[in-house]
């Protein structure tokens, strides 16, 4: 049985001299919350566009629940989809529930009338049970994104792709729709989340892919990959941290350091914090707080896309 | 048959999003004007002498939907079209698995369905504001040409004035599809249609050989498939292909037209990528 929920096999996509997707051999497995990361241009659009039949690839093919779109398989597959790719974009004129009607209404099986009772709960799901009534241009962006999060939901799919769906969000807003996100990634639901914000990514998801250039540069589950990658780590604030820099930096058997919202990051064994103390009180730079750290995903995609712009 | 069943569903639904905008009440509002102005100004000057029966009122009230209705198609096709290019709903739409052609389909069939409406709500005016006019100008039934029209004439006309707007609808739809917008493809279709009619029919009327161009014209072949006297273009002589009637030969025409727009659209449609709203 196959348990991937989509594979690609040299996936490509060019436009013109831009290589959008690169060769791209990608595995999702079924049931996890798949975090895709990139910096902008990456190609993390495109690649979903692709999965979705919005794009066609110019190389390469990919499989979705284990069949190939070819032939008009595609169409039978994306009933098994709820996709929301960039800002949500949906008929100004319409209010919030007719839209999801008519969306509901297009997907459903024969001329049969979709379920009104689904509609309102998933308004109730997403917070916008008091405002379905109004026409979607009187939306703000933060409930745009309330209302495409409503639209993947209809018809209850296996497989969420969510481009950035916590953009434009106030944080109590980000917070909520990231539990439900989480809520939905339960019951065997496969979840594919690209966002911008690695630490929702890290707080999310099972499993990542990292994309840099349209190529796949890393893969695998978030704390696996942390751990192989994740070096000895200890994270400290001093009486002067600029003076502490050059101390460490200076000693041999520290493997780097760097500095993070005010504290500095020391490559170090957390055996040898003994040692950082007397190399710093020697030098009469007092630790006024110091502790073990692993590395964070944002450190962990910085170094392997090299410091591209998220 | 899945696939039909799948075009009536995404047709229902377009009607659902249809009759929910501005765009076709206004475009009602505006021709049933028209139309009535018209109406009434004709009843105005024509009298009380050989006033025409409700049919033939009806009749004339389609030659003018005809030439109204043939815009009215142009506009509308480029709304329901070119408002997904614009709101960048294509996305939403295409990844719910609804399928592109059965999607472009049910655009064609919701702008016929429409302007059929439309010409079924003004003929019922123009026979009610007909009978107005029959009891308060007295009519003559004795006057020559009054009542000729029959029933069946009539409707056969409505049908040839409906598939005359095939072309035009599928025109506009492939300008759209085209420049992936609602302006420029509305724009472009209009003037092609202005063009044809009042510019270049007018000018080549001149030369002798012009008969030969009109036989290919859109403008000319729908007016000789209508065969009413209200198109902008009636009474042009058109060379018609092996001695056939004009009505055959515009038939053909419209068809061919018609077909090569509706291949040029769904060729395109079908082919290219979707991309996000264009605003426009």
């Amino acid at each position: 049985m196959n348990d991937l929920v989509i594979q690609t096999d040299g996936l490509t996509k060019r436009y013109g001299r831009v290589m959008a997707v690169d060769g791209l051999s990608l595995e999702v497995p079924k049931g996890r919350i798949f975090g895709l990361l990139g910096p902008n241009g990456s190609g993390k659009t495109t690649l979903m566009s692709m999965l979705l039949g919005l794009v066609r690839p110019t190389a390469g093919g990919f499989t979705l629940f284990g069949n190939s779109p070819e032939g008009g398989g595609l169409d039978r597959e994306l009933h098994r989809i709820g996709a929301l790719i960039e800002t949500p974009t949906f008929y100004p004129y319409l209010s919030g529930r007719n839209n999801l009607a008519y969306f509901q209404g297009i997907s459903a099986p024969g001329l049969t009338r979709g379920d009104p009772n689904e509609l309102d709960s998933l308004l109730e799901q997403v917070g916008l049970g008091g405002r379905g009534g109004d026409k979607f241009q009187t939306y703000s962006l933060g409930m745009k994104q309330r209302l495409g999060l409503a639209y993947t939901l209809i018809g209850n799919p296996e497989l969420l792709l969510l481009d950035e769906p916590t953009n434009g969000m106030d944080p109590a807003g980000m917070a909520e729709i990231r539990e439900l996100i989480r809520s939905l990634g339960n019951d065997n639901r496969t979840v594919i989340l690209s966002s911008h914000l690695l630490h929702e990514v890290e707080q999310v998801c099972d499993s990542v892919a990292i994309l840099s250039h349209g190529r796949l540069i890393a893969q695998g589950d978030v704390a696996e990959l942390l751990q192989e990658r994740g070096r000895p780590q200890v994270r400290l604030r001093t009486t002067d941290n600029g003076r502490a820099w050059e101390i460490l930096n200076a000693l041999a058997w520290v493997e780097g350091v760097s500095t993070e919202n005010g504290y500095l990051i020391a490559g170090v064994d957390a055996e040898r914090s003994w040692e950082i103390t007397a190399a710093l009180s020697r030098n009469e730079v007092y630790i006024a707080e110091m502790a073990p750290s692993q590395i964070s995903l944002e450190q962990y995609f910085l170094d392997v896309t090299e410091g591209d712009v998220i | 048959m899945a696939m039909a069943m799948q075009v009536a569903l995404l047709t229902r639904w377009e009607w659902f999003k249809l009759r929910r905008r501005w765009v076709p009440w206004i475009l009602l509002g505006f021709v049933l004007v028209i139309e009535l102005l018209i109406f009434w100004l004709v009843a105005a000057l024509t009298d009380d002498v050989s006033y025409q029966s409700p049919r033939e009122n009806i009749a004339n009230g389609l030659g003018f939907s005809s030439f109204f209705g043939a815009f009215i198609a142009i506009i509308l096709a480029a709304a329901v079209m070119g408002g997904e290019y614009g709101w960048g709903t294509l996305r939403p739409v295409l990844s719910k698995g609804t399928g592109r052609w059965p999607f472009l389909t049910s655009k064609v069939a919701v702008v016929m369905l429409f302007t059929i409406a439309l010409l079924v709500v003004l003929s019922v005016v123009i026979m009610i504001n007909g009978f107005i006019a029959e009891a308060v100008l007295t009519a003559d039934p004795e006057a020559e040409g009054y009542g000729t029209i029959s029933w069946t004439a009539l409707l056969a006309q409505f049908g040839r004035i409906i598939y005359a707007f095939l072309p035009y609808i599928m025109l506009s739809l492939f300008l759209v599809v085209l420049t992936s917008s609602n302006g420029v493809g509305v724009g472009l279709a209009m003037g092609y249609y202005i063009a044809e009619s009042i510019i270049l029919v007018p000018i080549l009327t001149i030369f002798d050989w012009s008969n030969k161009v009109f036989a290919f014209l859109l403008g000319t072949n729908v007016d000789a498939w209508q065969s009413i006297s209200g198109g902008p273009n009636a009474g042009i002589e058109i060379a018609t292909i092996g001695g056939i009637s004009d009505m055959a030969h515009g038939f053909i025409i419209v068809t061919l037209y018609a077909a090569v727009l509706a291949a040029g659209s769904f060729a395109l449609f079908l082919r290219r990528d979707i991309a996000g709203a264009k605003g426009g």
